[in-house]
């Protein structure tokens, strides 16, 4: 009888990837793609029943011999299971009798349907399993599962640093707000010094006139902080800063205090900024002042040191400047100057362990440390930088409004000032008259295009950042009808340099009077060529 | 980009693509456009022109693939050249089922010697052809081959590529 499929070898691998054929004595003589693509023992002439263990669809638990089941298989639809006896493979399927024994008609069978550990591809299943999608179904799902747990660690990380940022951030405020206080403290006293000595004390004046610069610097600082400047500190010799601002760090004290500096670092330099060094030293005389209400007197001694602070190794050449302030007056105990360093605990904004905290986060930043010791009467803070290899730059000479160039114009200019500051625009009125300017205040742009109607005038001199309409805005309208005016802006921020035209001249607030007055005059000067 | 540049840089990109942190989500469908955005400015911020950039990604695919959690897919699709490639239909159709939305591609393998394999590629979407050099390139990386490999012939929606193995 003819069979009613041929069916070559080929189709037979395709649809049984691990097909065994055997002879009578279950003797194997040909095997499926499965075994042929890698090493195993299921190779022609290999005896079946060595190579694996059986077990087939019944349910009285009997399992016979694999000689007598396999022919009592052979041509029906009972399912044929056979267990690999030296690996974890497992094969199903049915039985065919032919001429010369049996074909096993067998696929594999995934021990889990997990893709790891197991070393079965694809092609190791015929093309209708539906082990193949399962599989991938399962491994992608298990991808998606392990990336959303990263997702979820990635996430829990991001937002214990954002709460971190945010709490250095607050205590970053906190330490500014204080900081500024401080130099307002120090600018009003010399203010009132300077009205009762009727204007002379030069003192004073140089001491507003640095603690301006300061701020200004801060100002600078914060910039960088939040982005809007990209600055890298350059070093700077410790003890020529220290000396150039010893007036203005004794003016943050009463009379009745004496503050000496003895400098012994040869030339080392720091990389810190100069304005940070110079308020963390105002901080700690402002701390020594509240601890002295009957005067007393503060030395500042700098010097090199092998020693680092604590945690630090020692190095073989002096590569820390140790700055150390001592004042003589009312110890404080080994407790008080814990709780003052601990962050954990509480500080006031207004107390003392405040200051002192934000210079140990100060000098920690910079790669050093504070240290306070409680003296036999005072105490000693020891500030821990370490030395840079490069040299700083020459301190800035002040320069004092005595030194300006006069402005050089050949008749009066006439002045717009538009300024939403009542009293910056007032100084800046007066200023510029005291300069032979004539200068008309404007406080917003309203008014600004209201004097343009009634006067004519060469320089209009505006803010940027007001209520309603910004300084850019004004600039442009004014341009437009009133072409020849020459137009500088000012302002603390950079304005979109989009809006700006080329020939417009900028000034960073807060002013440098020196550089207003020679603005002017330029602009004045270009106006008259 | 990540990788190469950092994360500020990748950022920028993110900007200057409008892509949002949910945009990019494994196993969600994204529209070709958004890659080649991407990858356009990638490309720039790299310094590669952009089919450059293409080719230079999809090797990178093929890496990132096998580091990631889909790593033992790779495993389950092929060993050998040979077998990835005759497998890739059948998993991209497995994949189908769990991304209804994805075009995926078909690739069969014409010839093979042992020195030369020639894949036809078919697609309907176009423009990715620097793309699939960068893959196979990529895949050849995983299964320690070296070579090279080029466009042979195109035609209509078929492209030819020839995969020239470093063999004795």
């Amino acid at each position: 009888m003819q069979p009613a499929v041929t069916i070559r070898e080929s189709q037979l691998g395709a649809l049984f990837r691990a097909y065994i054929k055997v002879d009578a004595e279950l003797v194997v003589i040909a095997v499926g793609p499965f075994f042929l693509s890698r090493e195993t023992e299921v190779v022609p002439g290999a005896q079946l029943t060595e190579l694996f263990s059986l077990r087939y669809d019944r349910e009285d638990g009997q399992a016979p011999p694999m000689e007598a089941a396999i022919p009592a298989m052979a041509d029906t639809p009972e399912r044929l299971e056979l267990f690999c006896k030296s690996k974890n493979i497992r094969l199903a399927g049915i039985v065919f009798s032919a001429d010369d024994g049996f074909l096993l008609a067998l696929n594999i069978v995934p021990e889990d349907f997990i893709i790891e550990g197991q070393g079965l591809h694809i092609s190791d299943f015929s093309q209708i399993d539906a082990s193949v999608p399962a599989l991938t179904l399962i491994g992608m799902q298990r991808a998606l599962l392990a990336e959303a747990r990263q997702a979820a660690i990635d996430l829990a990380n991001a937002q214990s640093e954002a709460l971190e940022l945010l709490d250095r951030t607050q205590r970053l405020g906190s330490y500014i707000v204080h900081d500024l206080t401080n130099y307002l403290s120090i600018i009003r006293l010399n203010v009132a010094n300077l009205a009762r000595s009727g204007g002379s004390a030069d003192a004073s004046r140089s001491a507003i006139e640095a603690a301006t610069r300061h701020v200004s610097d801060l100002v600078l600082s914060l910039e960088r902080l939040t982005g809007h400047r990209n600055v890298e500190a350059t070093p700077i010799p410790v003890d020529e800063t220290i000396r150039s601002n010893l007036a203005f760090l004794a003016a943050a004290l009463p009379a009745d205090f004496t503050l000496d500096f003895i400098g012994g670092t040869a030339g080392a330099a720091v990389r810190v900024g100069r304005t940070e060094l110079v308020h963390m030293l105002t901080n700690v005389i402002v701390h020594a002042r509240g601890a002295m209400p009957d005067g007393g007197s503060i030395t500042i001694s700098t010097y090199r040191s092998n020693e680092g602070p604590e945690g630090h190794s020692k190095t073989s050449q002096g590569e820390w400047t140790v700055i150390k302030v001592i004042h003589d007056r009312r110890g404080i105990d080994d407790e008080a100057v814990r709780l003052m360093l601990d962050p954990q605990a509480l500080a006031r904004p207004d107390g003392a362990e405040f200051a002192l905290r934000s210079m140990r986060t100060w000098a920690r930043s910079t790669g050093g440390d504070v240290k306070i010791s409680s003296l036999p009467a005072g105490t000693e803070i020891c500030i821990h930088l370490p030395i840079s290899d490069e040299v700083g730059g020459a301190e800035p000479v002040l320069v004092t409004t005595a030194g300006l160039a006069k402005p050089q114009t050949a008749r009066t200019a006439r002045v717009l000032v538009v300024e939403d500051e009542i009293h910056a625009l007032d100084a800046m009125i007066e200023i510029l008259r005291r300069e032979g300017y004539a200068a008309t205040p404007a406080a917003n742009a309203a008014q600004a295009i209201e004097a343009l109607a009634d006067d004519d005038f060469d320089i209009l001199l505006t803010d940027v950042v007001m209520p309603e309409r910004s300084g850019v805005e004004l600039a442009h309208e004014v341009e437009a009808r009133h072409p020849r005016i020459g137009i500088i802006l000012m302002s603390g921020y950079l304005p979109d340099e989009s809006l700006l035209r080329p020939h417009w001249r900028m000034l960073r607030k807060p002013l440098d009077i020196s550089l207003l007055s020679q603005t002017l005059a330029a602009t004045h000067a270009k106006l008259a060529v | 980009m990540l990788d190469r540049l950092g994360p500020a840089a990748w950022a920028k990109v993110e900007r200057e693509t409008n892509t949002g942190p949910a945009d990019l989500i494994s196993l969600c469908v994204y529209d070709d456009s958004k890659t080649i955005a991407l990858i356009s400015a990638s490309a720039t911020h790299l310094g590669l022109p952009v089919e450059e950039a293409l080719r230079v990604f999809g090797r990178y695919w093929v890496r990132f693939a096998e580091l990631s959690s889909f790593g033992p897919i790779m495993d389950f699709t092929g060993q050998d050249l040979v077998t990835f490639i005759n497998n890739l239909d059948r998993m991209h159709r497995s994949v189908v089922l769990a991304m209804p939305d994805a075009r995926v591609p078909s690739f069969t393998l014409m010839e093979e010697t042992r020195k030369r394999l020639l894949v036809r590629y078919r697609s309907d979407r176009t423009g990715l052809e620097t793309f699939v050099i960068g893959l196979l390139e990529g895949l050849m990386d995983r299964l320690n081959e070296t070579g090279s490999v080029e466009v042979a012939g195109r035609a209509g929606n078929t492209i030819d590529f020839a995969i020239h193995l470093d063999r004795d």
